[in-house]
């Protein structure tokens, strides 16, 4: 299904990302990478010291929906599959591939790119490629 | 006030997100669909928060 293409708005909207990830790593020193803070809030890899800032970067994160819509009076726009086995099993996929990859478009997208981290380009750039390769088989060659 | 500015940087992070297009799981598919619905937004929402981060980040190491 095709969506609109919002260059004004999405430039914003990733500029606020940025803002984001400056406060974090100013205030505390941490790199605002979601699958690094969430994967940190749970065992094996839980960070006991570091858990109220964690938990409250979670929370911020799941307000950002209300706080939208208390704002404009309209939800965030979404079109995800109904078929909620499939979502978990996705999710569950997400989580699993970034914790191997060492982070996420958040981590090595945003923050290690703009550090010039040769680590995370590197991921950035396998974790691109591998996902238009997936997609073009999903939809092209599979069919979708 | 480490907790409040996580929780300020989560909200700034996930309203970013909205604002973007990027919480629509579609808008991230179709920019992984270059031969088919292809929407270039991704690029713009990476462009935006490279540009933010890395003369922020560029700021922060300079104070410390």
């Amino acid at each position: 299904m095709p969506t609109e293409f919002t260059p004004f708005l999405s430039l914003i909207g990733g500029g606020l990302i940025g803002l984001s990830a400056v406060i974090m790593m100013a205030a505390n020193g941490r790199i605002a990478g979601i699958s690094g803070i969430v994967s940190r809030l749970l065992p094996p890899s839980i960070d006991r010291a570091g858990l109220p800032q964690g938990l409250s970067f979670l929370a911020g994160l799941l307000l950002a929906a209300p706080v939208y819509f208390m704002a404009t009076g309209n939800p965030p726009s979404q079109t995800v599959s109904d078929n909620l086995l499939l979502l978990g099993v996705a999710g569950i996929l997400v989580g699993f591939g970034s914790v191997l990859g060492s982070g996420c478009t958040s981590g090595h997208g945003v923050c290690g790119i703009s550090r010039f981290s040769r680590r995370s380009i590197v991921a950035t750039l396998t974790f691109m490629a591998t996902a238009f390769i997936t997609v073009f088989l999903l939809r092209h060659v599979f069919g979708g | 006030m480490k907790t409040l500015s996580a929780l300020l940087s989560g909200l700034l992070f996930g309203l970013g997100l909205i604002i973007s297009g990027m919480a629509n799981p579609a808008k991230v598919q179709n920019f992984l669909d270059l031969l088919g619905t292809w929407d270039p937004s991704l690029a713009f929402v990476m462009g935006g928060a490279v540009l933010v981060t890395d003369s922020g980040f560029w700021l922060v190491e300079k104070q410390a």
